[in-house]
């Protein structure tokens, strides 16, 4: 029921607008006071107490990624043998998952197939800066600025960068919609590099011994 | 039903009833001319700022609209140029003229006394109105400061300050000669948007001008950012929200014929919006470079503003108990409840979309323009509808020329909202999950482009929607011209009597508290609760000036002098450094062709973000940024490292045809830049007006600057000819203006790369660092 105290008009109108005198709806103050003691609370927790800052967060979000992604990869060299093992491995469908971000940030200037605009045409065997395949990965990280290649190793992680020269090399001999004429040296086929099985083996060792090194830095 | 109460908590006028202390009894009538001006305008300011939001809307789908005119080369229509235009012409215009209408009429009546001077309000008019015609003239020709609602140049601003001021003079010169000792609520909301924007249009357009058509903001970088957004809230506050709540007090019950709903709740919502909205702004910027404690409490104050807002709400809906009858059948009252439940809508989004997580997915997509059109279109469009046609037979003294057309725009108007809002929304939401989507296999599920052409079809819709709008608000001119042109010879102007407030009134004594046996300060809570010592205040229009200065006042001053005077809050990178000559002209074509409209350069430490675009952006990257670009969505990516991604032959061909290199890409031709010669020789200049900003350019600098960005014209030319050949461009380019944005767009989020002078030889034999660990080091560096 409605209390007596209800729907009181004030003694005064205002160009003949009247204004009843009713209490504050009890949820609206209940809501009002809830919020500003939460936010008390909230602001306390986050910035006197131990609330993770937002970089903290993305770098934890990093490190997840990395271990998801990445947990069998961290610490390797990029050497020609890994770049070809790579892409003709067991890691061949991750390679040629790279699809898109190629598009994405490649594609730009190399086509989305490769086939080369701005920049050369990846995919005919002829390079200008690339003589073995880990110059792909050389190529990608430290660019060739007087040409116009950015260096991405400012904007992918390293071993991203390796996966991506691994397949840019798994392009090669694709056939592009639209090709650019060649430009630089034509480079034997990618298997020529492969290294023979009791080389790879002693280079296999150094490789874990290199992991071991604290001057490799995968993780954030 | 109730009757009049004679309580006596409430209400102590009696007093003035009694003979001797009432002053003399005095004639007057009131100045309707005015407001029949301003109606007017506000409608026809409306459909030219829905028009040019319509031609906006389908420049997105159909990017072959953004025509270049061969004349003179400039590209006036180009949605980075037209859409500062919509946004200034809609609110300063359209719901500007609404409120000075809703304010001219009512403060009047609710004062019993004519505006303090018709000459004041016909300045106020007329000088306002030029201002638009300003706004129309400069912003399609690039001329703005590019920050969101205050793009309008130094001159312009100059008068905006001096016809608000204007009416303020007028508005409180009234209040002064008022025969009504109550103010009534909304004129208390009058008041606060007076005040408040009065300092908000100040404090945001402090610049050093370079001449009369450009000037530089005296803030830079995470300062100029937070200004900005202090301001861009606000005025969603103070001009969107305030007077139309101030709108609503008055139309709404007039309109319904009943009382209002809560006096109570009147009092404790005004008060609670004036101290809250003004901490808000910084949920504008979660997630960027602004000092994370201002941005939670831009999150937290959002928060508290819900129940304030929703008293507003309340107040209106309940006002129409026992009136719903009433409301089937009067399209009036129908545009009210619709525009009110909009506002109720907004303002419970609005807190959801500052808190932190939701806005990581909300911020730059459309969710937030949906959100502010279903504010804008539905809140303010429809209380200015509702209360244009309550007031329409009264100014024409006359009836209203079709009700039957009116309630068609009623509907028309309704269906316009949702079919702009709803796609809208999908659009948004679509995006920002496109945008942070990865693949099992760790990468970016979608390219930029492919979130573009997704939302195509949303966008249609959204075109249609709009258009419907537009042409319930045409309906309404129709409407409002057939009913002027049945209007009396000669308009009818009532004489009213009312005494003139005495000096020598007393206040009836405010009550003691009735709780007995409880201590002192339980005596001091009841008596405030009783809010009698409100109503006293409602007799002093200063004191509810002074305190509502005060409460913004201060507001502001608590987060903007910590952000502005703790150096931590933007740690300095040794590597950043001014732009040379021809990136800093650059950057200012840059700001006239309103890039920021489409892309941000803000890129926030959210892992898909930093994957798709790299390391997220530092507050000390934009110390010599003035002003700052961050921009508020990405119709477009976001530019802030695209200096490292990308060549100058790639933006050369690019900026004819972006959709040689993206297909699907909705950007605009900016042929024009290669068109158009560049001024070298004016660069000098702006180095001077960057100078007195504290940008360390030395005087030689200054005096080299036209030598220096030709040598660096020269060398980009150079590099582009070796990387594609002799012919690929011609060399006359690097006299154009596409050489100098060029060079602004390689420099972009470069710095932080560089190695610091000093340390090259140490560092340069190490390995490499992780970025991430790079730039940690080296702001902790700078930090000791």
């Amino acid at each position: 029921m409605i209390s007596p105290e209800y729907d009181k008009r004030l003694d005064h109108d205002s160009d003949g607008i009247e204004i009843y005198d009713n209490p504050l709806p009890g949820w609206w103050s209940s809501l009002f006071w809830i919020s500003i003691v939460f936010s008390v609370g909230y602001f306390a927790y986050y910035h006197i107490g131990v609330g993770a800052t937002v970089e903290e967060n993305y770098d934890t979000s990093v490190a997840l990624f990395l271990e998801a992604q990445f947990s069998d990869l961290i610490g390797i060299e990029p050497t020609d043998q890994l770049i070809i093992d790579l892409y003709q491995g067991e890691y061949a469908d991750k390679i040629s998952a790279l699809r898109g971000t190629f598009e994405s940030k490649c594609g730009q200037c190399h086509r989305a197939d490769g086939g080369g605009n701005i920049g050369p045409n990846l995919t005919d065997g002829y390079y200008k800066n690339v003589k073995s395949p880990v110059d792909l990965y050389r190529t990608i990280s430290d660019g060739v600025v007087a040409k116009g290649m950015p260096a991405w190793k400012n904007q992918m992680r390293e071993i991203q960068v390796i996966l991506m020269a691994a397949y840019v090399a798994s392009i090669r001999d694709s056939n592009p919609s639209s090709p650019k004429l060649p430009e630089g040296l034509e480079i034997p086929a990618w298997d020529t590099f492969i290294v023979p099985v009791e080389e790879a083996e002693e280079s296999a060792d150094e490789g874990d011994a290199n992991t071991d090194d604290p001057s490799d830095d995968e993780q954030p | 039903m109730s009757s009049p109460a004679t309580d006596a908590r409430v209400g102590t006028d009696a007093p003035e009833k009694d003979p001797q202390i009432t002053g003399v009894m005095e004639t007057y009538s009131y100045d309707d001319d005015i407001v029949r001006k301003f109606v007017l305008a506000t409608v026809v300011w409306g459909i030219i700022g829905m028009l040019v939001g319509v031609i906006i809307a389908l420049e997105l789908v159909l990017p072959s609209l953004n025509i270049n005119m061969d004349w003179m080369f400039q590209p006036w229509l180009n949605f980075g140029r037209l859409r500062p235009l919509h946004t200034n012409v809609v609110i300063f215009a359209f719901a500007g003229n609404a409120i000075f209408a809703a304010v001219y009429y009512s403060t009047q009546r609710l004062c019993k006394a004519r505006m303090y001077s018709d000459a004041l309000g016909k300045f106020h008019f007329w000088g306002w109105q030029c201002i638009i015609v300003a706004a129309v003239f400069t912003l399609p020709f690039g001329i703005t400061q590019s920050k969101e609602y205050a793009e309008l140049e130094w001159p312009i601003d100059l008068a905006i300050a001096v016809v608000w001021l204007v009416f303020a003079f007028n508005f409180f010169g009234t209040l002064a000669r008022r025969r009504e000792r109550h103010l009534y609520v909304a004129l208390w909301f009058y008041i606060a948007t007076i005040i408040a924007i009065t300092i908000l249009h100040v404090f945001n357009n402090l610049v050093i001008p370079l001449n009369l058509t450009k000037s530089y903001p005296i803030y830079a970088g995470v300062q100029d950012a937070f200004v900005q957004w202090w301001y861009g809230h606000n005025m969603i506050a103070f001009f969107l929200t305030m007077p139309f709540l101030g709108m609503m007090y008055y139309f709404l019950p007039k309109a319904a014929n009943r009382p209002v709903y809560s006096y109570r709740l009147a009092i404790v919502h005004f008060w609670s919006l004036v101290f809250i909205y003004i901490w808000a702004g910084p949920h504008h910027l979660h997630y960027t470079a602004l000092p994370a404690w201002a941005s939670t409490l831009g999150m937290l104050f959002s928060l508290m503003l819900w129940m304030p807002s929703w008293g507003g709400m309340i107040n209106g809906l309940l006002t129409l108990r026992g009136a719903w009858s009433k409301v089937a059948e009067d399209p009036i009252l129908k545009f009210f409840v619709v525009g009110v439940t909009f506002y109720g809508m907004a303002t419970f989004e609005g807190p959801m979309l500052s808190i932190k997580s939701v806005n990581a997915l909300s911020h730059y997509t459309d969710w937030t323009i949906a959100h502010v059109h279903a504010g804008a279109l539905g809140w303010v469009g429809f209380m200015t509808f509702g209360m244009i046609y309550w007031l329409l037979p009264r100014l024409f003294q006359t009836e209203l020329w079709s009700k039957k057309l009116m309630g068609t725009h009623f509907w028309l108007g309704t269906i316009g909202i949702l079919l702009y809002i709803i796609p809208i929304y999908a659009a948004g939401i679509t995006q920002g999950l496109m945008w942070r989507a990865f693949t099992e296999d760790g990468n970016l599920a979608y390219q930029f482009i492919e979130t573009v052409t997704r939302i195509m079809p949303f966008y249609w819709v959204r075109v249609f929607g709009g258009s419907l709008f537009l042409v319930g608000t045409i309906m309404l001119l129709v409407n409002l011209i057939m009913t002027w042109k049945a209007r009396p010879k000669k308009y009818e102007v009532p004489v009213h009597q009312a005494p003139a407030l005495s000096h020598d009134y007393v206040d009836a004594p405010i009550d003691g508290s009735r709780i007995k046996n409880v201590p002192p300060f339980a005596h001091t809570i009841d008596i405030f609760n009783q809010l009698q010592w409100h109503r006293r205040w409602e007799r002093l229009w200063v004191k509810i000036s002074v305190f509502t200065f005060l409460a913004i006042a201060i507001a502001s001053l608590l987060e903007i002098v910590p952000t502005f005077i703790i150096k931590s809050n933007v740690a300095t990178i040794e590597t950043v450094t001014p732009y040379t000559p021809l990136e800093l002209a650059g950057r200012d074509i840059y700001v006239s062709e309103g890039c920021y409209n489409c892309h941000s350069q803000m890129i926030r430490p959210i892992f898909a973000e930093t994957e798709m675009y790299g390391e997220y952006s530092k507050g000390g990257e934009f110390v010599y940024d003035h002003p700052f670009q961050w921009g508020s969505r990405r119709i477009g990516p976001d530019l802030h490292r695209v200096g490292n991604t990308r060549t100058a032959s790639w933006h050369f061909s690019h900026f004819v045809d972006p959709r040689i290199l993206s297909p699907g890409s909705i950007m605009p031709s900016y042929v024009h830049f290669v068109e158009h010669d560049f001024d070298f020789d004016s660069i000098a200049s702006k180095l001077v007006a960057m100078q007195r900003l504290g940008v360390p350019y030395s005087d030689n600098e200054v005096q080299g600057a036209a030598e220096n960005a030709r040598a660096q014209a020269r060398a980009i030319m150079a590099k582009v000819i070796e990387e594609q050949g002799a012919d690929a461009y011609p060399k006359v380019w690097e006299t154009k203006d596409i050489i100098a944005i060029t060079a602004y767009l390689l420099r972009l989020g470069t710095d932080i790369y560089k190695q610091p002078e000093v340390a090259i030889e140490a560092e340069a034999t190490e390995a490499p660092l992780m970025l991430d660990e790079t730039i940690m080091e080296e702001v902790e560096h700078v930090n000791d």
